[in-house]
This record gives structure tokens, sequence and C-alpha cells, in this order.
């Protein structure tokens, strides 16, 4: 019998040593690798709700909208509480045609598949349905479970105007979900112009509900009592420095041109109208209209979603020589009375020659007012000759252009995809004419031609470096978020590097050009307000030259300079001035002087002159 | 001789207090995964904790009434136990209902189900008594050999035809008991072994396998070679060897043809050997018990704010995997303890068996230590993935009137047996 009773310790020993194995089992799975578990436990049984505020509106500097909101309907599908439903009717309620819708659920289902998403994971499959059409089919959703409306804001424009520096607001792709984790496939976000530089304060902020779930994805009440929660936060306003009557009044006199106008403040370097043209009108891209129509746009020949402003651009023409000018005197070769002949054009060789008009032999003065290729051939050949070799000479000429905002894309602007342009760097000459090339080789960028490439925004620009006598301010869009000023300190003050008392002859040649007789553009020339300005013609081999003009107004105490460029419109004087002059007056009095022009200008039809006239 | 005695007799103290303590901490957790934040009511009859506190009402009142029955009741009339539960199984095969999938129901009302099988444990377990204590029962005769293990194997085979594989492997667990009274450890052993070979067999090539085999094989020899002589050793030692490459090749056969196993069966193998992984499919139940328990850390979410096992993730959350709702809600400290008080429990059982006077008491007292430890052994490690899921309740823990009653009664009878062995005269 003893022996038998010791049994009772093997028994007692087999059950122990099962609770050992247990207790070391749930050592493993609480204790050690806990952190999986917790991960794991929270994904499944609390659900995510993502509630997105509406868009901050855009305004223009005086408090206009320019970007409102507006709402719209979406109709997301729950992949694991859908059900087969009658896709005809669907789609014929939802007016969206069968293919798409296919191809819309299969992707969703084949992205649950590769366990790229969840089934709980609510997948958009119709897109954009007005407040207008929404009333019919939210009665009949109850015919479609797991099917669902969701409310969402979308852009609207109350003006159809500033479409391409506005920027549009599209949904996401995987290059920028994968990039950044605040955003899901679906979500919306500011593609392009101030919607894309300004996206962090115009997004608002996303509001989070965290609800308990169970296995239905029943709501069963909310986790931790809302104590995570958020509510979503409209995106902050933002007041642009852009002005809605100058802009709609830019793209108005542009209308039937292809071409750019850019106006800034040159105190503040704040950008007043961008405008490129043949332009769009924006709500084209917004909702359901914007399947259709943004292939149209893509493929129009006239491209009107290149904004022609801030692109590489078209050689500047003699606007260029107010550059050079200011270049020479500081180099202290060139003074006022520096005087180089005309004899109707500059001999490069035997062969070459640079026409010009044929002006009695000029000083600075006037070489601006009337725009004498001779004299800046001249001044440019002297500036590279002063240095030891023809690239020294001309990297210090390349400096002068860069520091006036040429061959750069403004670093610091919140004016997104500005390009360069191109001032070539000597190394490029050194390729091209190996060993040998002097400032006579490449002459023709004295006269803004060649390989120079400027666009409205630089042109303009040096227009403020000229009425500032000596800086510029970084162009820029934003002026207030809410109701913070955006730091001004951000778009800080550029010198050129040219002294004030050089400025004097150049502001008085750009004078003449406007109001002395014989000036390239006396035409425009206004009573009550004193234009200084400088034509030019951009060369094009391809067809009619490209008419530029670059000015500023009143000429003591500047309040606003333009930059414009109009594609085959021939010299620089006959379109691209007088335009420039309406824009000066639209903003400083409200109102032009000259309906006849302003009717001229509006009503001249430059999109299809291809062909290079013979009649200048 | 000086303990009380009366209808009480004299009770053991601590049998007692876990007792309780496992049907009110078991109430709790069906409490916390049953009610929601907006109903908190106790007494709500369409609750499971509501109808689980019915239930316990009724198992006390029960508890009480075994108490006025003579322990004679059952060492005199254990047959009728036996005869009736197997006649109620034999019922259930004909009238039975299906109830989550197994036929094992008598509906008497459509809110009073009885599941006979759960009864039928403790007629088998009064039967194997009677036959252990009885004075000329040895193993050394071939008749007790056969008899043993026809009393547990008749109703587990009744209770097959159920569809019920879980309550057929509890009948087994009355078998250890038997190792108290005589039969040799060799076959718990060769189980065990057996039962290792078949799960590496799955999980390891026939190569791996094969040295597995010779390392026990002379791992054997040497354990043999202590009570023969070598040469006998050797002969043994290669029966043991040639057996195990047998079976480990018929393991392997057998689980990769097609026809004799079915696919979920399969599945369920293949889920506790970890090979499987399929969340959804098989494993979706384990895996989300696996989660939850983890989920609760060392500390646990605290009682009733266990966000996961609440939300009925979880099938069966009340009865198969009620083990779940205290790993997350009390962690590691908390399911260790449980751990704990049931080992501390069962070794009680076992401890209080074994000072019976009364052999029939005593084999009865050891399968109850068998049967409880089989529940727990099987439902705890299914939760923590240590057990295949064959789905058997917790004992005075998971909800069920039927699981909560059979238990209790079990329990109770052999708490009277124990109240009288003073009473015994050696």
């Amino acid at each position: 019998m003893k022996d038998e009773s010791a049994r009772k310790y093997v028994f007692i020993g087999i059950f122990a040593f099962v609770a050992l194995a247990f207790i070391l089992k749930l050592l493993q799975l609480q204790v050690i690798n806990t952190e999986y578990n917790k991960k794991f436990a929270d994904t499944y049984a609390i659900k995510r709700i993502v509630r997105f505020p509406a868009r901050g509106n855009i305004l223009d500097r005086n408090g206009k909208i320019l970007v409102g909101n507006d709402f719209a309907f979406d109709i997301y599908m729950q992949p694991d509480e859908a059900k087969p439903i009658d896709t005809v009717d669907f789609c014929m309620l939802s007016d969206i045609s069968y293919e798409d819708f296919v191809k819309v659920s299969r992707a969703a289902w084949k992205r649950i598949k590769n366990k790229e998403a969840s089934k709980t994971e609510p997948v958009p499959i119709v897109r954009d349905i007005s407040k207008e059409d929404v009333a019919i089919i939210r009665e009949k959703m109850t015919k479609f479970p797991g099917y669902y409306l969701e409310q969402k804001s979308l852009r609207r424009y109350p003006r159809p105007i500033g479409a391409l520096i506005l920027g549009e607001v599209a949904e996401c792709d995987t290059a920028i979900t994968n990039h950044d984790p605040y955003y899901r496939p679906g979500d919306y976000i500011g593609k392009s112009g101030i919607e894309k530089s300004y996206e962090k304060v115009l997004r608002g902020i996303k509001g989070v509900r965290k609800v308990f779930v169970d296995v239905k994805q029943n709501e069963k009440g909310k986790y931790l009592d809302g104590a995570e929660d958020t509510v979503s936060v409209q995106g902050e306003n933002l007041t642009t420095t852009l002005d809605a009557d100058l802009q709609e009044y830019g793209e108005m006199l542009m209308s039937h041109k292809k071409g750019a106008i850019v106006c800034i403040e040159p105190k503040t370097g704040e950008v007043l109208a961008l405008i490129s043209a043949p332009t769009y009108d924006p709500n084209l891209l917004v909702g359901r209209g914007r399947k259709m129509n943004y292939p149209t746009l893509l493929l129009d020949k006239n491209k009107p979603l290149y904004n022609r402003a801030i692109m590489d651009g078209y050689p500047p023409g003699s606007t260029f020589k107010v550059m050079q000018a200011l270049a020479g005197q500081q180099e202290g070769f060139l003074v006022n009375e520096t005087k180089y002949p005309c004899g109707g054009g500059f001999r490069i060789s035997a062969a070459h020659t640079i026409d010009c008009h044929g002006h009695p032999t000029a000083d600075l003065r006037y070489s601006l007012q009337t725009s004498c290729n001779s004299y800046y051939c001249h001044v440019f050949t002297n500036f590279v000759r002063r240095y030891p070799t023809p690239s020294q000479g001309y990297a210090a000429w390349r400096g002068y252009a860069m520091r006036f905002g040429f061959g750069q894309n403004f670093p610091g602007s919140d004016i997104p995809n500005i390009k360069k342009g191109n001032v070539p760097p000597p190394e490029y000459f050194d390729k091209l004419y190996p060993g040998h090339w002097t400032g006579m080789t490449i002459v023709s960028l004295g006269i803004g031609q060649g390989e120079l490439q400027a666009n409205a925004l630089q042109i303009c620009n040096l227009s403020c470096a000229v009425a500032n006598r000596g800086y510029w301010i970084t162009p820029h869009v934003g002026k207030k978020v809410g109701n913070k000023v955006v730091d001004p300190e951000q778009f800080k003050k550029n010198y050129v590097g040219v002294d004030d008392k050089y400025f004097d002859v150049v502001q008085e040649g750009m004078y003449g050009a406007v109001n002395l007789p014989g000036g390239t553009a006396y035409h425009i020339k206004l009573a009550d307000i004193v234009i200084c300005g400088k034509t030019g013609t951009a060369q094009n081999p391809h067809g009619e030259n490209h008419s530029v003009f670059m000015c500023y107004a009143p000429k003591d105490n500047p309040k606003i300079a333009v930059g414009i460029l109009i594609e085959n419109a021939g010299f620089g004087g006959t379109w691209a001035a007088p335009i420039a002059a309406l824009m000066i007056e639209k903003y400083l009095k409200g109102k032009t002087s000259r309906p006849s022009m302003e009717k001229q200008m509006m009503e001249k039809d430059l999109m299809n002159v291809i062909k290079r006239s013979t009649t200048h | 001789m000086n303990r009380k005695s009366g209808i009480f007799g004299s009770l053991d103290g601590w049998l007692i207090f876990f007792y309780f303590f496992l049907v009110f901490f078991g109430w709790m957790n069906i409490y916390s995964s049953s009610s929601t934040e907006e109903s908190r009511q106790l007494f709500n009859l369409s609750t499971s904790h509501g109808k689980q506190l019915l239930w316990m009402a009724v198992c006390f009142g029960l508890a009480f009434f075994i108490m006025l029955f003579d322990s004679r009741f059952y060492t005199n009339f254990w047959y009728v136990f036996y005869g009736g539960c197997i006649v109620l199984l034999i019922l259930v095969l004909l009238i039975g209902q299906k109830v989550d999938g197994n036929k094992a129901w008598i509906v008497i009302t459509s809110n009073i189900k009885l599941q006979p099988s759960e009864f039928a444990k403790i007629g088998a377990a009064l039967a194997v008594a009677a036959l252990v204590s009885r004075k000329e029962f040895t193993y050394k005769k071939i008749r007790f050999w056969v008899l043993s293990f026809a009393i547990i194997l008749f109703p587990a085979a009744l209770v097959l035809l159920e569809d019920d594989l879980g309550t057929t492997l509890v009948f087994f667990s009355l078998i250890l008991a038997l190792f108290r009274f005589g039969l040799p450890w060799i076959l718990l052993i060769i189980a065990v072994s057996l039962v290792t070979i078949f799960f590496l067999s799955i999980l390891f090539p026939m190569n791996t396998m094969i040295i597995v085999i010779i390392v026990l094989s002379v791992v054997s020899f040497f354990a043999i070679r202590l009570y023969t002589k070598t040469l006998l050793s050797i002969l043994l030692t290669a029966i043991i060897f040639v057996v195990s490459i047998g079976f480990s090749l018929g393991v392997k056969r057998v689980y990769e043809s097609k026809h004799i196993l079915k696919p979920h069966q399969k599945s369920r193998i293949n889920v506790l050997l970890g090979i499987e992984k399929d969340r959804r499919g098989a494993a979706w139940n384990v895996y989300n018990s696996k989660v939850a328990i983890g989920s609760g850390g060392f500390l646990g979410k605290g009682y009733l704010h266990g966000s996961f096992t609440k939300l009925h993730f979880i099938p069966k959350q009340r009865t198969d995997f009620i083990f779940s709702v205290v790993g997350e809600e009390w962690g590691f400290w908390g399911s260790s303890l449980v751990l704990l008080i049931y080992l501390a429990f069962i070794a009680r059982l076992v401890l209080v068996a074994d000072r019976q006077r009364n052999r029939f008491h005593m084999a009865y007292g050891y399968c109850v230590a068998c049967l409880m430890f089989f529940h727990y052994f099987m439902n705890i490690g299914t939760t923590i993935g240590l057990a295949p899921a064959v789905g058997v309740p917790l004992p005075f823990f998971s909800y069920g009137g039927s699981s909560l009653l059979g238990f209790t009664l079990l329990f109770w009878i052999f708490i009277k047996m124990d109240s009288q062995n003073m009473q015994i005269l050696r």
C-alpha cells in the first residue's frame, strides 16, 4: 500500500509540469512578445474613422474670394459588408459607366487580396456627386448594402481666373502616399501653384474618431471614451498678394494671345497678378468634369496647362539692355557720356551684322530710350574685354545677370515650379567654341538674344530692381495665413551689386522710352501716370518674334512693376507695351482712360500668327 | 475522530474555497464578456451572465441537496447512474438536436437544453470507482483489463457518435486515474512517446525522424537494462525501434493521404503545430485568442476593459475561450494566478483522494482529479495554442448550465464522500 500511495506524487508532478509549461507560454505571449500582440489587438478592434476638413479659402489682397469650397458626395464601399448588388441599377443611378465600376471595384478587391488594404477600409467607388444629384441617390442607397454616401468639400472658384497660379487639388497618387504617411490613397492634396506651396496650412487637420467595433464592424462605443479623438479643423484661409481685379483684367487683355504678364509691387516683392495665356476656367478641373476636361486641356496645342509666366521662356530681348547699362556703369567703363556709334548695325564679321535702326550716335540714356543694338554690342564686348580672358569677362557679366534674378528660380519663393531660364556658364561656350571665343563670338547676348532665356517673372523682377534702385525682394504670393502675416523676413532683399547713383541715367532712359518723342513706347504715354519702360523683341526662329515689355510706375515711388511677354506679337512696343500700360492704369486708378486701346488689345487675335511678318 | 459529523460531515475547506472562487471568478469574466457599457444589469435573464447567475443558484442548491444523501447512495447505486447515463447517451443519438454543431443536446424547452455527455462523465467515474474498489481487482487478471477499459470506452464511443470529439477525449482521461490502481506506468510512457512521435513525424522529414528515433532507442536501451538482462534489452530496443519507425511512417502516410483525414481535421493539426498560419481560416479562433491574451501584457487591461474579447472576435468566447478574457483583462499575473489555483485545486483533489479510507471514494476522487485536469489542460491549452482546439469547457469557469451542473455534481459527490471519510473504519 505504501508503494502505491507514492504514486500520488507522480500525478501531482504531471499536473505541475503542465501548469509550468502553460505559465511559460503565457510569459512568452504576454510579457516577451507583448508589443506585437498589442499592435494587432488595437487594429482589430478599434476602428479609426477619418473626417476630412474643408480646405482653407484663398483670398486676394483685398479679401475677395479666389478659391472657396462647395459640398459634394462620394459613394464608398466597405468591402467586408458589401453584398452583390444590381450593378446596372447602381451605375445608372450614380451615372458612371459599367466599365468604370468594374475597374474600380476589381482594383479594390485586388488590393485586399494582395494584403495591401484591409477589408474594413472603405474604398471610394463613385466620386464627386453634386449636391443637386445626391437627393435621389440617397433615397435609394438602402438597395446597395455595404455602399454609403460620404459628404466632402470640393474647390469652387467664384471667378474663373488664376487657374495656373492658384493651382489644382487632386487625389494623391501612390508616389505621395508611400512617401508621406499623412496621406491615404484617395485623399486630396494640392498638386500645383498656391494649393501646393501652402498645402500644409490649407489642408486643415484631419479629424480622427476611434471607436470600438465588433467583428461585424458595428460601432460599440468610443475608444477610451473619446480621449484620443480629434475633431477635424478646416484649413486656414490664405490671403494672397494677388489682386483679383487686376488678374481678371490681365486675363481678359490676354485673350486670344499666348504669353504671360507678371505684376509685382517692387517695394515688397508681392506678386499682384500672374497671368499665363491661354488659360482656362479652374472650375473645369473640379469634380466630375475633371475626367473629361483634363485630357482636352492637356492635348490642346496651345498648352493652356503650361504656366508661361514662370516657364523656361524666351530670350529677354532688349529689356536686357537695362541690366547691361547698370553693369557697365558699376564696372566703371560706362558713364552717361559714353558714346558708341550706331551706324545702322554692329558688324561682327564681314558676313554678320546685327541690324539697328540708324540712330544718331547715342549716349547711355538715349541708347535706352531708342534701344540701340549697336550701342549694347559695344558695351558687351568692352565689358568682356576688360578681363584677362573672355571666359573671366563673361563670368563677371553673368554674375550681374544672375544677381538681377536671371538664370535662377528664386529660391525661397512660395511660387512652386519656377523655371530657371538660361544664362549659360562660360564652360558652355568653352565647349561650344573650343579654345577660341571672345566677347565678339557671343555678342548677341549683349542685346538679350542668343542662348539667353528668361520668363515674364524674371523680366518683371528686373523692372523691380530698377524701380528699387538696387535690390529686389523675392517674388511671392502669400500675404497672410489666417490672421497671421507671413513673415516678411522669409522673402529677403536681394542686392544686385550696383550702386544707387548709377540708376539715375537708367531710369531716365526708361522714362524717355515712354515719355519722350522717339522713345520706343512713346505711344503708351499717360498724362497722369509717369511710366518708365523698356521694350524688347525676342527673336523667334520658328515664326514671328515675341513681344516683350517691362516697366514700372509711377516713376517716383513706384507702386507696380510689370513684365510682359506675348508670343508672335512682333515688336515689343506694338502689343506688349499698351497692355502693360492698361494694367498699370487699372491697378493705380481702377479703370482705363483709353477704352479704345483696351478694346483693341482685347480683341486682337495673336494666337495663330506663326509666319514671320516681313512688314517690320 | 473528533471531527464534526452531521449531514455536512467534515468538509475540506480548501476544496470548497477553490470551488467558490472558481465559480465566482468565472462568472465575473462571463459578465465582462457579455455585458456592454450600455447595459450593466446583473439580473437580466436575456444575457449570458444573467442566465449563469441563475444556474449558479441552481448549482448551490444542488450542492446542498447532495450533502443530504449518504455517500453509500453512490457506492451502492453506481450502476443506476452509469446505466442512466448510457440510456441518455443513446437517447440523444435518437432525439438529440444540434447546438453549435454537435448533436449532443436533449431539448426540453427552448430555454432548457441538456447535454447528457456532461453527466455521463460522472456515471463513468462512478463505474470506474466501483470496479477498481473491488477486492479482487488487479491488473494481473486479463478480465479487469478488459472491464476497466470497456467501462470507459463504451460511453466514449457513444459520445463520438455525436460527433463530439472533445468530450470523447475527456473519457480517456479516466484511464489516467487507473494508473493509481496498478495500471503499469509503461503504458503512459508508451502513449506519450507515440503522441510525441506522431507530432514530430508531421513536423519533420523522415531523415530527421530516423535520427530522433535512434536517439530515443538508445536512451530506452539503457533504461530497460536497469530492469533486465543485456540480451533481452537489445531485443526490446530493437522492437521499440522497428515499431517507432513503422508508426512514424504510418503517420506520415495517413497525414499526407487525401482520403483518411478530413481537411478541417488536418487543418487543426497544422494550426497547432504552427504549420498553417491562415488567420481567417482554421486558426481564426486560436489566433484571436492568443492575440487577446497577449494584448493583456503583464498587468492586463483591467477588469471590464478588455477591448478585444468583448467584441466577439472569438466565437465561443464565454465557453471554450473564457480564459482569453482572463488573459486580456488580468494580464500575466492574473492568468498565472488562475493557472496556479487550478493546479492547487487539482493537487488538493489528489491529496484528499489519496487519504480516503474507502477505495471507492479514493478511486472516485482520482477520477474527479483526472477529469478536472484534462478539461483544464485541453481548454487553457487551446486558448494559448498548446493543445488542439477540440472544444471542452473550463471547469466551473465556462458559461453553460449543463457544464456547471455537471462539474458541480461531480465535485460535490466527492466532497460528500470525503466528509464521511472519518466515519469509515479501516
